[in-house]
Parts: C-alpha cells; sequence; structure tokens
C-alpha cells in the first residue's frame, strides 16, 4: 500500500468485507466486550471514511489492524472491562451433527482459554491466527520486534497446547 | 507447534453482527448520478456512519423518568416509562448529529409495538442524511427495550417550559448516565411525563468520541 492511496467509499466496502469479520474477532477478543468491539470498528472506519486516502504506506491489513489496536487501547484505558457475557467468536462449520457439537465443545473451550491468556499473547495469537498477518506485519501493529512477537505468540500457542491437551502426532 | 495452529486454523471468525455497518437500503437512494458531492458515494460508509451516530444516539435515548413512572427518582427503568402508555403511542424527533467531523440530520419516529413483562418493543424510523452529500434516505428498525436496561440521574438541573407542537410542556432537567454505567458520558436531558418515552429534549458530547448529538421532540401522541 502506497502512503496516500485513494480511500473512497467502493475501497471502503471492499475492505470491510474483506476484513470486517476477523477484525471484529479481534477487538472482541482483545476487549472481552462484544458491544465495545462494535464500538471500536464503527469509529475506525467513521475515520477512515473523513481520511479518503490511507495516512501511511504498508500493508491495508496491517493499518487497520492497528487502527483497530490503538482504538481498543483508548477504551481500555477509558472504560472497565465489562462483564457481559461474551458469546461465541469462532465456529468450525461441519455437516455432521455429532461432529457439530463437539467442535462447538472445543470452540468453547478454546475461546475459554484464550480469554485466559495474558493479553499479549491472546492478542499475538489472534493476529497470528484469524487475522492471518504475517509475523513481520503483526509485530509492525502490536509495536513490537519480531522476535518479541514471536516469543509472545509461540507463549500463548504452548498454553493453548497444554490447556486443551493436543498431543504431539 | 503446527497441529495447534492447525487445529486453531479450523475455526473461523464468527459472522460480524449484521447491523454493524449494514449499508441503508439502495432502493431509497437516489441514483448515483444525482449525487451532488462526487467524491464520496455513500453506500456502507453511509450506512456506517449512521449507524454510528445512531449507536450514540440511541444509546442516549432511554431516560431517566419522573415520578410517578420511576422506582426512584435517582434511576430508571425506560420499560417502566413505555409500559405505562398503550400500544401505538409515538413520538417524533429531529436530530442533529456529528460523529468525527460526519455531520447528519434526521428525524426520528418511534412507535410503541409491544409490552411485554420483561421487554417493551418499538417500531424506529430514522429518514434524513449524513455527510457532506445530504441524501436523504428512510431506515426502519425494531428496537427492544428489556427491562432490567437502567439510566442513573447524575444532577437535577430544575425546571423549564418547552413548547411542543403547541403544547408547553413542564420539563425536568437532569444530566444522565447512560446503559453502560461508567462506559457512557453523562447528558443533558429535558423529562415530561406527558411524552411517551420521556424524553423532550437531549443533548449529548463527547470529546473523546467526537460525537455530538441533540434530540428535539417535534410531535407525540399519548394513547
Amino acid at each position: 500500500m502506497e502512503a496516500g492511496v485513494s480511500l473512497n467509499a467502493q475501497r471502503l466496502e471492499e475492505l470491510w468485507g474483506l476484513h470486517v469479520d476477523r477484525l471484529f474477532l479481534y477487538a472482541t477478543a482483545t476487549l472481552a466486550d462484544r458491544s465495545a468491539a462494535e464500538d471500536a470498528l464503527q469509529t475506525v472506519f467513521v475515520r477512515l471514511l473523513n481520511l479518503r486516502s490511507f495516512p501511511e504506506s504498508g500493508s491495508e491489513a496491517a493499518y487497520l489492524y492497528r487502527a483497530i489496536r490503538n482504538e481498543v487501547l483508548t477504551q481500555l484505558r477509558t472504560r472497565r472491562r465489562s462483564k457481559k457475557a461474551l458469546e461465541s467468536m469462532i465456529e468450525a462449520p461441519s455437516e455432521d451433527p455429532r461432529e457439530a457439537a463437539e467442535l462447538r465443545d472445543l470452540g468453547r473451550k478454546i475461546e475459554s482459554t484464550l480469554l485466559d491468556l495474558p493479553a499479549e499473547e491472546r492478542e499475538a495469537v489472534v493476529l497470528k491466527i484469524w487475522a492471518d498477518l504475517s509475523f513481520p506485519e503483526a509485530a509492525s501493529v502490536m509495536g513490537v520486534s519480531d522476535k518479541t512477537f514471536e516469543h509472545r505468540y509461540y507463549r500463548g500457542l504452548e498454553t493453548i497446547k497444554q490447556r486443551l491437551g493436543v498431543r504431539h502426532e | 507447534m503446527n497441529e495447534v495452529e492447525d487445529l486453531l486454523r479450523r475455526f473461523k471468525p464468527v459472522k460480524a453482527p449484521e447491523h454493524l455497518g449494514h449499508p441503508l437500503p439502495r432502493h431509497a437512494a437516489p441514483p448515483v448520478e444525482h449525487f451532488r458531492y462526487s467524491g464520496w458515494i455513500p453506500t456502507l460508509a453511509a450506512g456506517m456512519a449512521l449507524f454510528a451516530i445512531l449507536f450514540y444516539a440511541v444509546k442516549s435515548v432511554p431516560l431517566p423518568s419522573p415520578a410517578p413512572y420511576a422506582s426512584s427518582q435517582d434511576e430508571y427503568s425506560e420499560w417502566t416509562y413505555w409500559s405505562s402508555c398503550k400500544i401505538g403511542s409515538r413520538v417524533k424527533y429531529t436530530m442533529n448529529g456529528e460523529v468525527a467531523g460526519v455531520k447528519s440530520k434526521l428525524t426520528v419516529t418511534r412507535e410503541l409495538l409491544e409490552i411485554g413483562t420483561d421487554k417493551v418493543t418499538l417500531k424506529t424510523n430514522f429518514t434524513g442524511f449524513i455527510g457532506p452529500d445530504e441524501t436523504v434516505r428512510t431506515k426502519d428498525r425494531t428496537e427492544t427495550i428489556p427491562k432490567e436496561k437502567r439510566i442513573l440521574i447524575l444532577k437535577e438541573l430544575g425546571q423549564e417550559e418547552i413548547d411542543v407542537n403547541g403544547k408547553t410542556l413542564k420539563c425536568r432537567v437532569v444530566t444522565g448516565q447512560g446503559f453502560d454505567g461508567e462506559e457512557d458520558k453523562p447528558k443533558k436531558i429535558w423529562i415530561s411525563s406527558e411524552v411517551p418515552g420521556g424524553l423532550v429534549q437531549l443533548e449529548a458530547k463527547s470529546e473523546e468520541k467526537k460525537t455530538a448529538s441533540k434530540m428535539t421532540l417535534i410531535e407525540y401522541e399519548r394513547k
């Protein structure tokens, strides 16, 4: 992405369609509050609407996650975490009802484990797995070195692995 | 670690809520060539801006209630207020808003559809424009207001008389804080027990979120 690239309504709509579900998961996992996550997404996209062009170079996805992150941090600084129950953040589609039920249970366990992780590890896992960013992109979103990001990411994965009881093949 | 990554990747993010940034219905908009402002065609963008404005506004709409409806002078349940009206009671407001520099002017109509023991249901219509092109659009939605929603009255500011549609309403003026407790900013509210929902006027502003909105009652019918 080049700095100053035009950001018209059509492009904004494309970006929204492309990233909204993942951005929403990222904001929800970080804030542990769906309503606040909606708020963060709306605020960021309304701001983008006024920018009319991207203010910096680099990947569009990384810019969006960084913008969401800044908004989330603002919210975390100014409000207490909501005690509202979290609805599902992730799901695994399956046509087999029995497998679907098992996956739902597993999904809840993963969500619960994810939310129990230290914030920086949780954020790293979400950015890498569900936002599908590269290590350098994800590190730039969090404002840390690639190495620091990798440490956080692998520590998070290791904890998830232990808690879920995933065995080596 | 690949097996954990593979396992996690089997799970996809759930769909973001449909109301999030949903564009206004295209049929309500004039043809694209009629937009005066050529640099910005408000489809999704207008929807998102509208949602953002309405999000803050609707959060602000439920109001503290004066006696006899409120269970306490310090706290209000909007359900209590609406449930004292009959089906078909309605209110109509003009609403001027601004979110992050995007201005809007809307007419908001709310009509009582259903009263339940734990919620009331309202039919709400928004008609107006968002942003620089001033294209008028309309959107209907159904609002459900649960009984447990509360708003805290922070300060009594006195009483004022406001004329609405040829009738003078004696209003209680307060500052209140919304349903989300400390997450919401205080707002100034004019209330009358004669009006369904109680709201006569509302002013809300957030420097942090760069939002400002003002709602003014222009019509009401209490059945």
